[in-house]
């Protein structure tokens, strides 16, 4: 019988138990977890590289550690997975794309690496995204384009789909993404995992290619809660998982709807509906400025984004792919009276928000408009018009972008394939966020399924 | 931005800048700025209180 630790859905806090207590070496769990990637990677194309040799070695010196009774991390032999554009010591961090492809390998970890093989856990290999992290789709021109578990000839989202799709296989129990306009909470959706975009500064950014700008952050992705909760206190170094459960029937929930409800497909409403019918104290409310909010976020992001690129534009230009290339020269020339006038919305927005979240603690709100769209989709109708598809998987998340605030999506169990909700907290209220959807998993309303073709 | 012109904007600033632009990208380019324009239309057209009109937001 094959133990709980090595089944193909296997969570990271059962791993973790079963290496600590002896009962399976994080050499097998890691044996385990390359076969998995070996035997299903070649059709998702979820990895770029993949460090057996050094996750075998790690998993050695682990064993090696617990039999002569050292100390045992919280994630002990556990596998993770890593977006390509943050720093794994000894590999080249080429943040998809060909640019860094010849780069030498990365002398340290991303901090957040780091802390997880502080604990216990295992790199396995680095995950497919959008080229920079330009796009919502993980279609990569250089590395190919990454599948999504539920449906082969669809996309897992991006930019971070690479990650999610490696979670949602069962390929890896938790991997680390980054989030600026919604790339660990749409690929999440669109997956049918957890994924949590932190409140800003709580999860160093040191290591992640190019720097953060005051948008983008590393967030975790995992396929329970109790797993991303403790992820995410080794990152950013809290103690959330083992704080004290929260009443949530007293809370006050606030359902946005307006621009959220727009141009939301049939299945988005279902899981929207699905999980604000589990509150008791569900009430609907009006988000300000959603649509402002986005340009905002989008005119932050594209001037902070374009200043480590704009050196490489201008000597290899042909180099990237060329609807990023096109997006980078836009940003690059962004009028600074733009960048500046989103920088007052936003300081005016987010107040705005957190007088709202004094009222209604937590917030929900659909993920993404739709399911996965089919790989090789360029433009989606929004509003009666055509727009680009990478952007438009953004409508829900990139209003939410500029706030400081943590946002998690939760995965809804539904028929067919998955569709998020975010939930929005005030800056710090990660725990309230993780009751709640502890909350929602206990009723069976949150729940992330494997596909049966990935067990 | 009725009177905003992404084309003859994107040769100006480009050269105020000292970036080469290769003619297959100018399209796309002027596309994309034609979209962030119209972003940063909204942004401009809302009264923001003068109290709250410092460009940085709150590190806290």
């Amino acid at each position: 019988m094959t133990p709980d630790a090595l089944a193909a859905d296997a969570e990271a806090t059962t791993i973790a138990a079963a290496v600590r207590e002896h009962r399976v070496s994080a050499t097998d769990v890691v044996g385990h977890a390359l076969a998995r990637i070996e035997s299903h990677d070649e059709a998702l194309n979820a990895f770029t590289a993949v460090c057996a040799d050094r996750a075998r070695e790690a998993a050695r010196r682990l064993d090696a550690s617990i039999a002569r009774g050292g100390p045992v991390g919280a994630l002990a032999g556990v596998p993770f997975a890593v977006k390509a554009q943050i720093a794994v010591a000894g590999l080249t961090t080429t943040a998809g794309s060909k640019l860094h492809v010849d780069d030498p390998p990365a002398e340290r970890d991303a901090v957040a690496v780091a802390r997880l093989e502080r604990a216990g856990a295992i790199c396995v290999g680095v995950t497919n995204m959008d080229e920079f992290g330009m796009g919502g789709t993980t279609e990569n021109r250089h590395f190919g384009a990454t599948r999504n578990p539920h449906d082969l000839t669809r996309t897992p989202g991006g930019s971070s789909g690479g990650s999610a799709a490696a979670v949602a296989a069962g390929l890896v129990p938790i991997a680390l993404g980054s989030d600026a306009l919604g790339s660990v909470r749409l690929p999440a959706s669109l997956c049918g995992v957890y994924g949590l975009r932190p409140t800003r500064g709580t999860v160093p950014g040191e290591g992640l290619l190019p720097p953060p700008g005051s948008i983008s952050t590393i967030g975790p992705l995992a396929r329970t809660i109790a797993d991303l909760a403790a992820c995410f206190d080794i990152v950013a170094n809290t103690t959330i998982a083992a704080a004290a459960a929260i009443d949530i029937a007293t809370i006050r929930v606030g359902v946005a709807d307006g621009y959220f409800l727009r141009d939301l497909s049939r299945e988005g409403v279902q899981s929207l509906e699905l999980a604000a019918n589990a509150f008791p104290n569900a009430v609907a409310i009006d988000f300000p400025e959603a649509a402002r909010a986005r340009a905002a976020a989008v005119l932050v992001n594209a001037s902070e984004s374009a200043g480590p690129q704009l050196d490489r534009l201008r000597v290899r230009p042909d180099d990237f792919d060329p609807l990023t290339r096109d997006r980078f020269l836009a940003h690059a020339l962004l009028p600074a009276a733009w960048y500046f006038r989103a920088q007052v919305f936003r300081r005016w927005h987010k107040a705005a928000v957190l007088r709202l979240l004094r009222e209604c603690p937590v917030i929900l709100f659909p993920a993404t408009p739709c399911v996965a769209p089919r790989i090789g989709t360029r433009m989606l109708e929004v509003d009666g018009v055509e727009q680009p598809i990478g952007p438009t998987l953004g409508l829900y998340t990139q209003p939410l972008a500029a706030l400081d605030c943590p946002v998690l999506t939760v995965p809804v169990a539904r028929e067919g394939l998955p569709i998020g909700v975010q939930l929005l907290a005030a800056p710090g209220n990660e725990r309230l966020l993780f009751a709640v959807a502890e909350y929602l998993q206990q009723r069976g309303v949150a729940r992330s399924t494997m596909p049966p073709a990935m067990h | 931005m009725k009177d905003f012109d992404p084309t003859a904007y994107v040769e100006a600033a480009a050269r105020a800048i000292d970036l080469e632009l290769p003619e297959n990208c100018k399209s796309g380019l002027s596309a994309n700025l034609a979209r962030l324009a119209a972003m940063a239309e909204t942004l401009f057209a809302f009264p923001i209180p003068p109290s709250d009109a410092r460009d940085t937001p709150d590190d806290a």
